[in-house]
């Protein structure tokens, strides 16, 4: 114990130096050399290649066409397809349907669980359990209760309406393909936002909502003035988290209507995979996805801007 | 220090590679030959058993390689870049192209005998050649076809000629009359299924559509100058998709999330299906009598099927060439290994596998699915087929929801020629 102090002690005090010592510096560089060394051939190795894949007319299966340099041109390519924005489009449409009805529901059922006295933890791995099967499994059920005519969806439509709706072909349409897709991923990925929130939620202290109590502010005043600004870090995560999810749309995509119909459901990942994997161009391909991270950070950088004013204030 | 850690760095670098470079070693010529493949369990099952047979009868090992069907082609593409190519790969036919124009596969007939060369059918040939020399680079057991399956009842009631052989096929004004007086039967919610359900931006939509675009006079590219422009968006090519467009628009397709059995499931509810050779099975296990097989309707030049399924290659840098030539000589002559196919329904590819596959014989059943394969169009063989196929694919998807055929096809033309350009044009296709 004394020794782990006496360590602890010394780092800190090199730290604000801003020097280490030579034995301190080889072990931190030890310590951390695999993680570098793996995050450096898996993510920044391949990162900077498809830079320098995205100027080139490199395809999947080499061929005896030598790889050249091409300049910009896919970037103009990409830009003037329409597949492009209309992918572009539906991945924002998606997002700001996606994040609302995700976290609000996550949030719902983070509060409703976290009053609860029985059966705590039976209910709370009831809930999370969507989360931890995997996509692929949710998606190919959720297309059997899309089915049309005779899907569970539209037999639940037709009972809340008495015969009056339906059936509505779910995926095959171009104004539901993607609301139904939004409501599969959302219900699928909850549990996630849902545990994130549980954990904030408890750390708010109980003395607060005593207090609140005592001055006679009701439920939602409780909620309103104690609950959700306590969550302003929480929100913070969860939003970045969620958005960086949604804008990475693909498999629900490639499952259910592989972009149609019509495009409508087309995402910027299903773009990618499409012109990379079945259409074999990986310049073309390396390209897009390289836009894809620019928006990616773009959007990061201004919620992260946005909300540390936020925070500020 | 520093300088130290430097070194110490690279010492455990240069060990590691030491280590993964010795577990790969040079593979010479050896008793053992490797097979990439792909499939359901059944097909699986198939080329297992007949490795192990031929094993046991030659003694020479075989490798099996499974590589799941989704992920098929970038495996492939992976072996590529490692230079670890199998001897022997299976591959999807509207692929080999692009793998001989890239030097990776060898020509087949000196490894395999005569005799099983002349026993192919001249649908499995025409996948199986490279145009460019016009020489054999594959084989294949299977093949496919694609039909008209039709419930006889609806037929009748509405008083539709049934034709009987491939010359006697329906005109597509003929089959768009029979298609408007099916969807005035009651009991027929959708007179064509078309699958849309297989999903109409994949392979299905320019595998089972394009021969309506070559029925008509059309094709997916100029096979003579390898242009797109011109042919995917010809005057033929718009006639035929436009027939695509207002069935889509009267409502008289079975939608995507309808599945694929509405001709055979307990409702009926559509009166003819447009799909493979391997709707048979299913649909003639349900609807028994009632099933008739019909060719595709004629869009002007008669009708046109398509072909191809998996064939079986040997790669050009095989250290194994002959022993992978006998490994497929063996499976495709193992007549266990066919009744094998032919109890899933396997189209067959062989005359020798045609006669242990009675269905295809029988004149009431498939006999004229199989008289296709005299018939049959393949896919373009050109190396930018991957680029045709989903260009075609979306075209064809945006067609079924409303988009200006001639757009969308104008717009797949476009794609597909920007594609051969980025490319120098393919040589020696260019010429």
């Amino acid at each position: 114990m004394s020794k782990n102090r006496q360590l602890s002690v010394r780092s800190a005090g090199s730290k604000s130096d801003g020097l280490l010592t030579g034995h301190d510096r080889l072990q931190e560089l030890m310590m951390i050399f695999p993680a570098l060394m793996l995050l450096f051939l898996f993510l920044m190795l391949p990162f900077l290649m498809s830079i320098e894949l995205s100027f080139t007319n490199q395809r999947l299966v080499q061929g005896p066409v030598a790889t050249k340099f091409i300049g910009l041109r896919n970037y103009v390519r990409i830009l003037s397809d329409h597949d492009f924005w209309q992918a572009l489009w539906n991945v924002v449409r998606f997002s700001l349907m996606v994040i609302p009805l995700q976290c609000g529901f996550a949030l719902v059922m983070a509060n409703f669980l976290n009053k609860l006295c029985v059966m705590k933890g039976f209910l709370r791995s009831l809930f999370f359990l969507p989360f931890i099967t995997p996509m692929v499994i949710v998606t190919v059920i959720w297309q059997t209760i899309y089915q049309y005519p005779n899907g569970i969806m539209n037999s639940i439509l037709e009972a809340v309406s008495f015969g009056t709706l339906g059936p509505v072909e779910w995926l095959g349409s171009e104004l539901w393909a993607m609301p139904a897709i939004v409501l599969l991923s959302a219900w699928q990925a909850y549990g996630f936002q849902m545990i994130i929130y549980l954990g904030g939620l408890q750390n708010i202290p109980n003395e607060i909502y005593e207090a609140a109590d005592i001055d006679g502010a009701n439920g939602w005043a409780q909620f309103r003035f104690i609950t959700w600004p306590s969550l302003l870090n929480t929100n913070v995560l969860i939003l970045i988290i969620t958005t960086i999810q949604a804008l990475k749309l693909f498999t629900q995509v490639n499952i259910l209507t592989k972009g149609g119909p019509n495009g409508t459901t087309n995402t910027l990942v299903h773009y990618i995979y499409e012109s990379g994997f079945v259409g074999q161009k990986i310049g073309y391909s390396a390209a897009s996805s390289l836009l894809l991270f620019l928006l990616i950070l773009g959007i990061f950088l201004v919620q992260r801007l946005s909300l540390s004013r936020l925070e500020n204030n | 220090m520093s300088k130290r850690i430097f070194t110490s760095l690279l010492v455990v670098l240069v060990i590691c590679s030491a280590v993964f470079a010795g577990g790969q070693g040079e593979t010479g010529p050896s008793n053992k030959v490797s097979i990439m493949f792909q499939g359901p369990d059944t097909e699986q099952a198939a080329i297992r058993d007949s490795a192990r047979r031929f094993t046991d009868a030659t003694s020479i090992e075989v490798e099996l390689l499974f590589t799941p069907h989704d992920s098929y082609t970038e495996k492939l593409a992976g072996y590529i870049s490692a230079k670890q190519l199998p001897d022997v790969i299976q591959l999807d036919a509207p692929n080999l192209s692009n793998l001989v124009w890239s030097g990776y596969i060898e020509e087949i007939a000196p490894h395999i005998s005569d005799a099983l060369v002349a026993d192919m059918t001249l649908s499995n040939k025409a996948q199986c050649t490279y145009p460019i020399d016009g020489k054999l680079y594959a084989i294949s057991q299977i093949d496919s076809t694609v039909l008209l399956y039709a419930n006889k009842t609806y037929l009748e009631k509405v008083g539709a000629r049934i034709p009987r052989s491939v010359d006697d096929a329906w005109s597509v004004e003929e089959f768009d009359a029979i298609l408007a007086k099916l969807a005035a039967l009651p009991e027929v919610t959708w007179p064509l299924d078309i699958m849309r359900s297989y999903g109409t931006t994949g392979e299905w939509a320019t595998y089972g559509f394009s021969p309506a675009l070559q029925s008509a006079g059309g094709d997916l590219i100029d096979r003579d100058n390898w242009e797109a422009g011109g042919a995917v968006n010809s005057a033929e090519s718009i006639k035929a998709m436009e027939y695509f467009q207002k069935w889509a628009q009267k409502g008289w397709l079975v939608p995507s999330s309808g599945g694929d059995n509405q001709l055979y499931n307990a409702d009926r509810a559509a009166a003819m299906a447009w799909c493979g050779h391997w709707l048979w099975a299913p649909a003639s296990a349900a609807l028994g009598g009632d099933l008739v097989v019909i060719p595709l309707p004629d869009f002007g030049r008669g009708t046109v099927t398509p072909n191809g399924s998996w064939i079986w290659s040997i790669t050009s840098t095989s250290k194994n060439k002959d022993k992978a030539g006998q490994l497929i000589e063996f499976m495709l002559t193992d007549e266990k290994f066919l009744k094998d196919w032919a109890a899933i329904g396997a189209y067959p590819a062989l005359k020798s596998f045609a006669r242990l596959s009675p269905d295809y014989l029988d004149p009431d059943k498939m006999a004229i699915a199989f008289a296709q394969a005299d018939y049959a169009v393949s896919r373009p063989p050109h190396p930018a087929y991957p680029t045709i196929t989903v260009e075609f694919a979306r075209a064809f998807d945006a067609i079924l929801n409303g988009t200006d055929v001639k757009t969308a096809l104008d717009k797949a033309a476009k794609a597909v020629d920007d594609d051969i350009e980025d490319n120098d044009g393919y040589p020696p296709f260019d010429r």
